[in-house]
Parts: structure tokens; sequence; C-alpha cells
């Protein structure tokens, strides 16, 4: 018998009008979003998610063990506007809503997400090398989250500079059994090792948590896409013209090891304390400095830092102290010393009908590093007010203003967000935010100063490629419109719609300045130059979950079209442009998560993530990539034995097109995991 | 085309299927840490109203089923969309009765005002904690005039549970908790800050204490039952006798040696 989708359709169909389901009523969801989950980051005061005046989406511990993700960039592509792609074996490259590459003459280096603030419990973590996310760097694991939040749209009059398109924050747990040890243990094909320990104890009102983490993995594929032969080669027939691409270990995607150590005490004390210490070393492929040969370069980062969180009373400050050292495989010229602190003090003084929160944040960056001639430092200074105000039971005013100070550019910024929300029933909500944000400098635009030497060819003049920046580079802003709905259709379901309107300007890149014969060599030189281009996006995304007492729905898809206004044909002047569409960001892209709870003690998670076709142009003579639309699918099976006890079994990239999801990286296989957990608590 | 409008069919029937299903019991729920209002886990010691109730159905036949705990906000948002049928125990507010049908007042609450025994000050009136900083437990309600007043005249947050509101106050991070007398008692006893914490005389609000259905039940003609089965229960004193158990030094000693309401 021929079982086809239109005869599956209609059994489904008759099955679920024919057979009433007894919904019992008794529901309590996963993470309780639709009722009483509270998200600490919307607005920057804890408040429930349905009110929350950002777009916003929340992802739970549960969820994201449910789903058996093993790495913090993949459990983006369970977070509604993201576009994931995995470059290799737990390598991905995350964007929120898109942005990325916008320039036709990008390099490589353009497809890095430069517009996202990453943030560790409140502490930023943005990179100032290129200003962008190290996602290997990020010092915790799956296992210390205990929630991460994920707001979309310009935001950084509430979060800080960077905040352009939006922010992923990752909250790490703390304490909640008087003491306790945790042992996860995971092993998969490509030589897939992962293994967490942590150890928590709680003291009176005090507690302390470490934990630590290992993970490798080998590339899904040994061989890499040559950009001379334009074919996938084996590392030994590539005839490598940089050093960066030369004795590397192809094999190896990633191996990382950190640990990290907290203490604090509880949130209700009049004085509270939250202070972490981190540490990891890390050794990964991926996609970051422009290569002549392979899409890939290896990094390694080393780093430290310590957090602290102190608060007395409604006076909240925080200091963090991040330092360390990285480096790219083979140009020693990348091999720098990073320090970043950062202050922050703010006070929340409450009227009835109002919140007012001064504050003021600084940021002290420095890199000593040969790329930029020794050592500089970045200051950044933001003069912070926010502000909420409650006409009505019904209506909210939130008002965030940011005064930006740098040191470099020494123009000063300004950057906002109004919103408001107005509830006109308790099932429904209407939102609305005007919202302004820039970024920060950085130190390969800014202090870039390198001259490259390409290999002598006999009988030719020699090539060489000066790369300066601009202390004066202007920073790049986005400006954006949101319009939001969330509805409760009823007590197990939620509609959340939200569209949106981004304008990206101030675009900022090396750009060809011209080219001079000196001494038998040709010297190109490549300085920082403001583009005329503007970036105009606009979309949509709908999310919709369903929680019932044994299943969990949500589907969510967004569709986006952003077209390039003065778009340059190459970055050398004088430029040439023209208008038009941006083919980098996916128009529609989405997932899907069931999550089925077949008994107690058994669970079924699938998850499907869609991006739709797209097309990523990479300056010549790397060319373009045409990425098909790819439907890729997770499924896992969790099984609990007992309290102490749990394993999962999960197949990962089940894929319509395995093929490489970004420019000629590696072509995408399935990876077949286990996972083990062991729990001891005394309660 | 065609492939989406079937997607739009599947999701929708979906939603039907679920929501589809006979009345053969009445769900019941009601707040945590709330004693003696409402409690749960002991068989015969459903709280005052939480025994009205089951006394309620089983002297007309009908049956119950005693949910386990959720978040307030939850039990108020299933109520309106039918997945629950009563609430054991709600006040009435102007937003609340658009979306709820009530029982009579079948017993009070009181609501106090708890302060730390070193930051004591005279309460009369809720203008008297004007200029103060208080906090209630998220989606408590005060009373209709209650929270009108306090959301135009004062600063009272929002927190989780009753537990941490008052250690907030015992700790000095708010000057004042609003709480129900007798539970807050019970909870200080709990958290042992009994010597730390006082309760303010003067209530901040007396307000009856209603049985709260849902107006969107597949279980009407049940819940009209049991509506008129209370009513007679008040008339023929069964209440009061509820109340007095409740009151009976037997349940206060039951209660004082237990953790797991």
């Amino acid at each position: 018998m021929k079982f086809s989708y239109h005869s599956f359709f209609y059994l489904y169909f008759i099955c679920v009008i024919a057979i009433p389901v007894k919904a019992d009523g008794l529901f309590y969801g996963e993470a309780e979003n639709i009722g009483d989950e509270a998200s600490i980051s919307s607005s920057k005061r804890e408040e429930e998610l349905f009110k929350a005046p950002l777009s916003i989406s929340v992802v739970t511990a549960k969820q994201l063990s449910n789903a058996g993700v093993t790495t913090l960039a993949a459990a983006m592509k369970l977070v509604p506007g993201l576009v994931v792609r995995e470059l290799t074996n737990g390598q991905y490259e995350v964007h929120i809503r898109g942005f990325d590459n916008i320039i036709n003459d990008s390099t490589l280096a353009g497809l890095t997400n430069t517009k996202t603030l990453i943030m560790i419990d409140n502490r930023l973590v943005f990179d100032y090398f290129n200003g962008g996310i190290f996602w290997e760097t990020l010092p915790i694991s799956v296992e210390d989250i205990e929630r991460i939040e994920v707001i979309r749209g310009a935001a950084s009059a509430l979060y800080g500079t960077n905040a352009m398109n939006g922010v992923i924050h990752f909250i790490t747990k703390r304490p909640n059994a008087e003491q306790g040890a945790k042992v996860s243990v995971v092993a998969g094909n490509k030589n897939t090792r992962i293994a967490h320990l942590s150890l928590e104890k709680k003291m009176s009102d005090h507690a302390v948590r470490l934990s630590g983490f290992s993970e490798k993995r080998e590339r899904y594929e040994h061989d890499y896409f040559s950009f001379a032969s334009r074919e996938y080669e084996d590392p030994d027939d590539i005839v490598f013209q940089s050093a960066q691409n030369e004795g590397i270990d192809s094999d190896n995607a990633k191996d990382i090891q950190s640990f990290m150590l907290t203490v604090n005490n509880e949130k209700t004390e009049y004085f509270t304390y939250d202070i972490s210490y981190f540490h990891e070393d890390s050794e990964v492929q991926k996609v970051f400095i422009n290569s002549r040969d392979i899409p890939f370069t290896t990094s390694f980062s080393s780093t430290d830092a310590i957090n602290a969180k102190v608060n007395y009373g409604n006076l909240s400050t925080r200091l963090s102290h991040h330092w360390g050292q990285q480096d790219t495989h083979g140009i020693e010229g990348l091999k720098y010393d990073v320090a970043v602190s950062q202050a922050t003090i703010e006070y929340q003084y409450r009227l009835p009908q109002w919140i007012i929160r001064p504050g003021i944040n600084v940021n002290h960056i420095t890199y000593d590093g040969y790329f930029i001639g020794g050592e500089h430092s970045l200051i950044e200074k933001n003069y912070l007010l926010r502000s909420e105000y409650f006409p009505s039971n019904q209506w909210r005013v939130i008002a965030a203003l940011s005064y930006d100070d740098y040191n470099a550019p020494s123009d000063d910024h300004f950057s906002y967000q109004f919103m408001t929300t107005y509830q006109p029933r308790f099932d429904l909500l209407f939102r609305a935010g005007v919202q302004a944000a820039n970024s920060s400098a950085n130190m390969a635009a800014q202090y870039i100063d390198l001259q490259f030497k390409f290999p002598s060819v006999p009988n030719q003049p020699d090539q060489q490629v000066n790369v300066k920046g601009d202390k004066e580079g202007e920073l790049s802003t986005v400006n954006s419109i949101e319009l939001g709905a969330r509805y409760q259709l009823d007590s197990n379901q939620l509609f959340d719609v939200e569209l949106f309107y981004s304008e990206l300007k101030d675009i900022a890149r090396q750009t060809n300045k011209g080219t001079v014969f000196v001494d038998n060599t040709y010297i190109t030189t490549l300085e920082l130059e403001t583009l005329p281009s503007v970036a105009q996006q606009v979309g949509m995304t709908i999310d919709w979950r369903l929680e019932l007492p044994t299943w969990n729905i949500s589907a969510y898809l967004t569709w986006q079209k952003t077209n390039v206004i003065d778009q340059i044909e190459a970055a050398a002047l004088p430029f040439e442009t023209s208008n038009e569409p941006h083919e980098v960001t996916p128009e529609v892209y989405g997932g899907v998560t069931v999550d089925w709870r077949l008994a107690s003690n058994i669970n079924f998670n699938m998850q499907s993530y869609y991006l739709s076709a797209h097309e990523i142009t990479i300056q010549q003579p790397r060319g373009n990539y045409q990425a098909d639309s790819a439907l890729n699918t997770n499924l896992t099976l969790n099984y609990r034995y007992d309290n102490n006890i749990s394993g999962y079994a999960a197949v990962k990239n089940l894929s319509t097109d395995n093929s490489s999801q970004s420019f000629y990286t590696d072509r995408i296989e399935p990876l077949y995991l286990l996972g083990i957990k062991l729990s001891f608590s005394s309660d | 085309m065609n492939r989406i409008i079937k997607l739009i069919v599947v999701i929708v029937s979906t939603c039907y299927a679920v929501n589809s299903y006979s009345c053969t019991f009445l769900s019941v729920n009601g707040a945590d840490g709330w004693y003696p209002y409402f409690a749960r886990n002991h068989p015969g010691q459903n709280g005052i109203i939480g025994d009205i109730v089951v006394t309620a159905a089983k002297r007309s036949g009908i049956k119950v089923d005693m949910q386990p705990s959720i978040p307030w906000k939850r039990i108020l948002v299933n109520l309106r969309y039918g997945s629950l049928d009563v609430i054991a125990g709600a006040l009435k507010t102007e937003q609340r009765e658009k979306q709820f049908n009530y029982s009579p007042a079948v017993h009070h609450a009181e609501l106090k005002v708890f302060v730390r025994y070193d930051q004591q000050f005279n309460f009369t009136q809720l203008s008297d904690l004007q200029g103060l900083s208080g906090a209630k437990v998220r989606g408590m309600s005060l009373g209709q005039k209650a929270d009108d007043y306090a959301f135009s005249h004062l600063v009272i947050n929002d927190v989780p549970e009753p537990r941490s509101l008052l250690k907030m106050v015992a700790t000095g991070r708010i000057d004042f908790g609003i709480f129900y007398a007798s539970a807050g008692m019970r909870e200080l006893k709990r958290n042992k800050l009994e010597k730390k914490i006082v309760i303010l005389d003067k209530s901040v609000s007396l307000e009856g204490l209603h049985i709260a259905y849902s107006k969107t039940s597949k279980c009407q003609p049940k819940i009209e039952t049991l509506n008129q089965e209370i009513m007679a229960m008040l008339a023929d004193g069964s209440i009061e006798k509820i109340i007095a158990k409740y009151h009976s030094k037997e349940i206060e000693f039951y209660q004082e040696n237990d953790n797991e309401i």
C-alpha cells in the first residue's frame, strides 16, 4: 500500500477529530512562559515574560536538556529569529535576524557576527579584536546554564554598546541543593567527547559552586574546500600560500577546557554578592581571518575573568576583569594580550507609577599585539538613564537613554530605546518600540597597522599590502522599529508576533586607497573608510507555543527582506554603487520543537531547524556560495533511571541537504551522541 | 499554499481535539502557602475553603480532582480558559468578576502588614504606607479598593512567593510586606522569622473569600450544583463547623508538625 503525504494528513485529521482527547486541565509548562515565567533581562528588572516590552525569548535548562543540546551556540536553534549555521562539528555562526556580510566585497571575517552583544551573568563578553563573538572562548558549558535570554532588536541603551541587533544573555546556575555533585559525559562519532563536573554547597545563606568541562571534537570531514581549485581537497594536496593554513591540525574542530567558580548569598538579603571566576583554554577552527587558501583558520585562546556583582539595597554595582592571550595559527602578528575591565553602578529609585534607574558604565579595553603596533586602549563611558512610567494598570511607557563617550573615535554617540506596552486584557498585550544603537570601536578597525608581503614569484615584482586603521573611523549604527503582540489563545497556547524594521548605516571597512610601485614592489594600501551603503531590513517573526501535560510544541518562523542602498561593487575608491537586495540572510528561517513525555521517565524531543536558500558573496577570488534550503533535524531520547542516573541518545543533523551551511565550510554529517548524567545531592 | 492550509488545519484540529473532553469531575485548585484557607497533600485537610468545596461536592455526588501545586497566576489563567473548574478561595476584584463566577463569601481573609520588629511604624490606613517600599506576592490582590489606591499612591513590588516576601522584610530590603495574617504567621514560623518580624494590628483589608468558578468550563451543570450546595452549607451552619475545626488545637498541632503543605 502506498502511504503518501496526503494519506498521512487525512489519517491524522480523522484521528484528532474523531477521537476525543481527554485533557485533564492539569498543566504546568516546563518554562511557565505563558503565565508565570519571570524574565530578568527585559526592561532591566525582573518581570513576567508575557509583559516584556522587548522582543524576547527564553530557553531554560530543562529545554536544553530535553533537546540534548551540547554547545551554547547550538541552543540558539531553539530561539525564534536567529540564523544559525554550523561551520563544522560543534562550531557555529549565529546571527540575530541577519545583517551579516552586508557588503558584497566582504572578507571572510565579514561573515562573523559583529552586531550582537553576548553577556554571561550581566558581564559583557564582547570581543574587541574585530568587534564580534568568539563563541569558543565563552568559559561555560550548556550544563552550567540556568536559562538563556535572547533579545531581538537594537538594545544598547538598556544593555550596552554593541547590542545593535540584539542580546544573548547566559544566566548560569547557582546552588539549589544543600550540597551536591553532578557528572555529565557525552560521547559520539567524529571523536566527540564532552565531560562536565559540578560541585555545589550551601552554607546558611551563602553558596558555592565549582564546575568544569572539557570538549573535544573532530571536524565532519578531513578535506578542505580549496579556493584555488574550487573543490574539496585533502589538506596534503593543497598548496598553501599563507602560513596561517600550514601545519594545522586539520581534523581538530574544537578542543576546549574551562572551569568556573561562583560564590553568592541569597538574593533576598539587603547586601547581596555574587562573585564568579572563569578560565578557558581553547583551540578551534572557524571562519575568522581572510584566507587565500581555505575558509578555516585555527584560533587559540587562554583567558581568565572575574565578575563581581554587589547590591546594597537599591544600589547595584558590577565589576569585572577579563584578561588573557589569543592567537591565530600561522600569523605571528595576530598574537596579542587582551585585558578588559568593566565597572557599572546603577541605582533604582521607585515612586508610585514610576521607576527611575540612572547609572554609569565604564569599559577599559587594552590590546597589546604586533597587529596594532603595540599597546592600545579603548575607553567607553556610558551615562545611563532608564525610566518606566505606568499611566494606568494597562499601559506602560519605557525610556532608556545612553550617552556614550569614547576615546576612539572622539565623537560622542547617543543611543535610545522608547517602548510602550498596552494590555487591554489579561491575555493580550501590544507593544511598540523605537530604538537606536551603535557599535563600539574595535582594535582591527581603529588601530590595525600591518604589512603583508606575498611570496615572491621569480621574474615578477613583489606584492605588499599595508592595512591601516583609523582611530576616528565612524561607528556603525542601527535604528529599528518594533511592533508586537502576544496573545494567549487559551491556558496552553501562546502566539507572539513581532514586526520589525531596521536600518544599518555607517558601515566602515578597509578600503583600497590605491597601489604604488616602490623598489620593485607593488604596495597596496587599505585604510578604514566609511561606506555609503545603508542596509534596510523589514521582517516578521511568529512564535506559537503549545504546552500540554505531556506535550510541548513550539513553532517559530521569521520572514525578512533586506535591501542595500548604495551597495558597493568593490571596496576600492572611488566607490561604484547600486541598490540591490541582500541575499546572505535567508528570507525565511525558523524551527519546530516537539517535546513528548512518553512516560514519567522517558522523554522524546524532535527539533527541526530550517534555512531557506541564500547566497553568500565574498570578495574575489573567493567568489559566491549558493546555499540551498535545508531542513535540519535532531532527535533526542532521554531516559531517567532514577533521581541520580539519567542518560540520552541523540541523532543530530538529519538533513534534507548536507552541504555546507556557510561559505564552503564542512559538509554537515549526522552526529550520533550518547550521554550519561549522574547526580548526587543531599536533598 | 495547499500545504500551508493543511498545516493550519492540523494545528486547529489538534487544538480542538485537545480541548474536547467530557465532564466527569470538577478540577479544583487553590493558592500555595495559604493555610488555613487552602492546603493540599493531606486527605481530609484541604484548608477551610478546600474542605468546603470537597464537602459540598461529596454532599452533591460530584467527583473532585484536587490538582497539584502550580503558580497562582497559572491557576487564574486555567480558570479563565476552563481547563480548571474551581478555585477554592479567591478574592473578588472588578477584573476577576468579568472573567469568573463567584460563590457568596464563605469566609474572610485578613491582609496584614508585616514589618521588622525594629522598624515598626504606626499603621491605621493605607496612606501610612506612602513613602515606604513594600512587596506582595505576584498576582495577589489586596482587594479592589486597596489595589486601586496602591497603584497610584504606593510602591509595592511583586515577589514570587511568600518566603521571599518575608525574607526581604527581615533583611530590610523592603519596609513592609502585605500578606494574609494567618498564612503569614505560619510562614514566619516555618522560616524561623517570628522573632524578627511583627504583624501590625490594623488590617490592610478584610476581604470576603469566595469560591471562584470558571465561566468557560464544560462542567457548568456540576458547577451550578456545587454552588447550590455551598449556599445550603452556609444556611445550615456546616461551613461554620469547618471553620471551627481549623481553629481547634488538634488541627493546629497537626499543622505545626507538618512541613509538606
